[in-house]
């Protein structure tokens, strides 16, 4: 992936009508108005029916699409941006509650084995809705634990709405009912792939980065080491993992007492660990290259050893830079460890493949949205963290 | 440095090569990762069609992630697009956290199992870095040389033409590198929505416990990546100079 | 008192400074000045060993720096960049307490060390404390750079280039500041700067280098009076050299007793003789300043003011000889 260095703040636009806010307005109507909103099967076998907008459940449809255009337009026209950025969270909102009464409405005398999903109009229309709310928020440049009180609000608002009951007509909450356990199990799985390879990481990659630093030698050892490492693709490194502990755990068969085999958590665990430490090591590299000269030696001439140098002065300057790449690689392996499940290795890739083994896209759905979800989530919380950390000094 | 990735190249794509064409080769080491009797070499498909296979989809995908990038990229950054750079760095951003197994995922309701599927998600996905890039690299211009080409009385198209795409090209050729591994890494998913491509070696593989397949998909695809990541690399080089 | 012997560094083949010694006594200000790559940064990062003598021996104060712990040497040592580096996570009073904290002085007597400071150097502690240097200006960093460097009042102060990155006017104001608080304080100061009018105004001695050596080490006046040919002729420049030489001293040094032609009515002062108003000058203006004044207003004879009374008369005559060749 390369270095990557933190985004840079921009400054907040006031302007009263917004030609960005087209690029979201005028998708989001289109898609309301082109594709189904919910998709109704009398039974598995069956392909959906599509249902417009407009045609869910009386009252509902007609007043929503209305609401949800005047939404879309007001989000246009919204002279301030934390106006923009609500009328985005309405808009979501909406579109929810459309679709659990629509849901609701559909199935109420439907067979047994009926199943109302969401469709494109939908899931789109509450894409351009949140990229709106979003976007307005960015250009008003908040600051980091104001931000993060938005995102727990939103959070705490989503999950409210789900526990309400007000959307248990859809056929992805009733595949979450029929599989908790299993949706709790690869929710601890995925922590664990995500959070037992960050550790790891970390423990290699942040001294080897160091050493990176201050050694050219080992910087042309390590750095097409890792490179190569992060090019090879993750199925291709599940894969090639396997063989060497299969081949470990068939010579030494107590390995196994300890949890290592040949599929299973142990190659997708150290599987990640190496994708995460070429952006480590980068990052930290970088960090460490960005403290200007003069002030490293600025230091040094005052009598600083090399080790107050490091933790009073390099590392505080490269803090900002080296967290940037742990972002990236916690980012990185909450996509990757879904591809851990096809090892079993657990997560919400299980649902993911299992849903595409049975062409049940709700499943499907089910294991890939907590994924996205976590991202966000984890870009939110290290963003706010490096955002803080640059702003102690302006 | 230069002359070990040419070193490197050559012997990547010799190994691919012999691996792709002349499988047989292999069986020796491959026997020894199996119980006796089991397949060795993956025959549903000739190796080196599923190769050409995979490289097709990605390369196809690529084309059209590298066209609309570009284009979007400089659209950005021109003073009429200004207003659109935090919108689109903003979704490209977003998007980016989107792990690539999801958006495939997601792809397959809309468009059904196959060759479409995994070519919009590659498309779609391989879009960013492309982007990314190009905006980087076209503000990584410095004002003084745009300042200097205007003075020049160069016009807006020339000075795109001649000064900020060659001066960005490194750069925008580093993102393409970067989008191009990564689909790679994508389309070997893509065979568990019935793309045809390597990813069918290795699924195979696991589904039959035949460490085998495994292994020969995995460094098939291994080693294209890092044929790809070199070739890019040299070509970046080269960019430069 | 540093005392520099017989100190080399070679690079590989190439010889960076070549055996070269000298000593600046406490409290002066010695100058290396030369052309960019002859030495003079190297010499001076001998001393604080940022880079390390292949030869030689650098004593401070009696002491063999070369024996010493190289962080206690260091800590002894004050050290002004062009760069400057200051930390750019810290606030100037945390930029200034480096050393200190680093010899664990105790809080109060930090605090107070860092108020002193930046009074000295002009910053008022209330204002420019707590900032950080991204938001001083080029001259206001510089001023904490050097208040950094002699926070802990070090044995010796070196300065490589210090005003180089600021403007004309910062940098004479800057230069101004510092040979004031310099002749307040008295600090051991090694200089390294290409700026030749720098040298001038800021050193007791001036060691000319060219090629890893030292080409001649004098005062200012006798570095003017008597360069070496070749290299430090050039350098030095014998075209305003009378002009140079006269701003190296003061009115006070050549000033008569005054005559009873000056005559002060109210504010302003006549001339008895050709009845105009003249301006006085004063007792610490530079000859440089008074040859001006003679020549633009065209007289022969000024009159020298202190506290509003007239105390002393300077002769054109004499500022022409102070400048001029010796018989």
């Amino acid at each position: 992936m390369g270095i990557s260095v933190p985004l840079q703040r921009r400054a907040g636009s006031g302007a009263p009508f917004s030609h960005a806010a087209l690029v979201y307005a005028v998708p989001c109507v289109l898609a309301l108005l082109a594709l189904p909103f919910l998709s109704f099967r009398p039974n598995r076998i069956v392909s959906g029916e599509g249902v417009q907008v407009w045609d869910v459940a009386e009252g509902w449809g007609l007043v929503g699409t209305a609401a949800l255009f005047v939404l879309a337009g007001a989000t246009v026209l919204a002279g301030r941006q934390a106006a923009r950025a609500l009328l985005g969270f309405l808009g979501v909102a909406l579109a929810m509650a459309v679709a659990g009464a629509g849901a609701k409405d559909l199935m109420a005398d439907a067979p047994q084995f009926a199943r109302v999903s969401l469709g494109g109009g939908f899931w789109l229309s509450c894409a351009f809705f949140a990229l709106a709310a979003a976007d307005a928020l960015m250009r008003l440049d908040l600051r980091p634990l104001v931000r993060l009180a938005v995102a727990g609000f939103v959070a705490a608002a989503l999950a409210a709405a789900l526990a309400s009951g007000w959307f248990d007509s859809l056929s992805l909450m009733q595949e979450y009912r029929a599989n908790a356990d299993t949706f709790a199990a690869a929710f601890r799985g995925h922590l664990i792939l995500v959070g037992g390879s960050l550790l790891p990481a970390l423990a290699i990659g942040l001294p080897l980065g160091w050493l990176c630093h201050v050694s050219s030698r080992a910087r042309a050892v390590a750095v097409p080491i890792l490179n190569i490492l992060q090019t090879t693709p993750s199925i291709a490194m599940f894969g090639l993992l396997m063989i060497p502990l299969a081949a470990l755990v068939a010579a030494i068969p107590e390995l196994r007492r300890f949890g290592i085999a040949g599929i299973g958590v142990t190659p997708a665990l150290i599987a990640l660990t190496l994708y995460s430490l070429l952006p480590v090591v980068a990052n930290t590299m970088a960090g460490f290259r960005a403290v200007p000269v003069e002030t490293r030696e600025a230091g040094r001439a005052m009598g600083m050893t090399r080790w107050t140098l490091l933790r009073q002065v390099e590392l505080p300057l490269a803090a900002p830079v080296i967290l940037t790449g742990v972002r990236i690689v916690v980012v990185q392996n909450i996509g990757l460890a879904a591809v851990a499940a096809l090892i079993g290795g657990g997560g919400f890739g299980t649902l993911v493949f299992r849903g595409m083994g049975q062409t049940a896209m709700d499943l499907v759905l089910l294991g890939t949205l907590p994924i996205i979800a976590m991202a966000i989530v984890a870009t939110i919380l290290f963003d706010a963290a490096i955002d803080t950390m640059q702003r102690r000094r302006p | 440095m230069r002359r070990g990735r040419l070193i490197g190249l050559a012997v990547a794509l010799a190994l691919f090569l012999a691996l792709a064409l002349q499988p047989g080769l292999f069986t020796p080491l491959l026997s020894l990762l199996v119980e006796p009797g089991t397949p060795l070499v993956y025959t549903r498909q000739s190796l080196i069609a599923l190769a050409v296979w995979h490289i097709a989809v990605v390369a196809s995908a690529e084309a059209v992630a590298v066209i609309v990038a570009v284009a979007l990229g400089i659209l950005v950054t021109r003073e009429k697009g200004a207003e659109f750079m935090t919108l689109a760095r903003m979704t490209s951003n977003l998007g980016q956290t989107f792990p690539p197994i999801a958006v495939l995922a997601m792809t397959v309701p809309l468009v059904g199992f196959g060759f479409q599927p995994t070519f919009i998600a590659l498309a779609a996905y391989g879009l960013l870095p492309v982007f990314e890039n190009t905006v980087a690299g076209l503000r990584g211009v410095p004002a003084t040389t745009l300042e200097a080409a205007r003075g020049m009385g160069m016009s807006k198209r020339a000075i795109l033409m001649q000064v900020e795409l060659p001066l960005a090209a490194p750069v925008i050729l580093a993102g393409i590198r970067i989008s191009t591994i990564i689909n790679i890494g994508t389309a070997t998913i893509g065979s568990t929505v019935g793309a045809k491509g390597l990813g069918e070696v290795i699924i195979a593989g696991l589904q039959a416990g035949n460490a085998a397949y495994v292994l020969q998909g995995a460094m098939l695809v291994a080693l294209m990546a890092v044929c790809f990541d070199l070739a890019f690399r040299s070509l970046e080089r080269r960019a430069f100079a | 008192m540093i005392e520099v012997r017989e100190l080399t560094k070679r690079f590989g083949d190439r010889i960076a400074v070549d055996g070269i010694s000298f000593e600046v006594r406490d409290g002066c200000v010695l100058a290396l000045v030369g052309t960019s790559g002859c030495g003079k940064s190297t010499t001076l990062r001998m001393i604080n060993r940022l880079v390390d003598p292949s030869s030689g021996e650098v004593m401070i104060d009696g002491r063999n720096a070369l024996d010493m712990p190289l962080e206690q040497l260091r800590l002894g040592i004050g050290y002004v960049i062009q760069g400057i580096g200051l930390f750019p996570h810290w606030t100037v009073a945390r930029n200034v307490a480096t050393v200190p904290r680093l010899m664990g002085w105790e809080r109060e007597r930090i605090e107070a060390r860092v108020s002193e400071l930046l009074e000295l150097f002009q910053l008022d502690p209330g204002e420019f404390a707590g900032k950080y240097p991204s938001e001083l200006s080029g001259g206001q960093q510089q001023r904490v750079g050097v208040a950094r460097a002699i926070a802990a009042e070090p044995a010796v102060l070196l300065m490589d280039e210090p005003f180089g990155a600021l403007d004309p006017i910062t940098r004479q104001r800057l230069q101004a500041e510092f040979a004031a608080i310099q002749r307040r304080r008295r600090m051991t100061v090694i200089l390294v700067t290409h700026d030749m009018d720098e040298a001038f105004k800021l050193a007791d001695t001036i060691a000319v280098m060219d090629e890893g050596r030292i080409l001649q080490i004098a005062s200012p006046e006798e570095l003017l009076r008597e360069p070496r040919q070749g290299f430090v002729r050039t350098l030095v420049g014998l075209d305003d050299r009378a002009l140079r030489i006269l701003s190296l001293h003061t009115v006070d040094e050549i000033r008569r007793e005054p005559t009873g032609r000056w005559e002060v009515r109210g504010e302003t002062l006549i001339d008895r003789e050709s009845g105009r108003a003249v301006n006085g000058l004063g007792a610490g203006d530079t000859l440089r300043e008074a040859a001006s004044r003679i020549i633009w207003e065209a007289v022969e004879t000024l009159p020298v003011l202190e506290a509003g009374s007239v105390v002393g008369e300077v002769r054109a005559d004499d500022v022409w000889a102070a400048g001029g060749r010796r018989a």
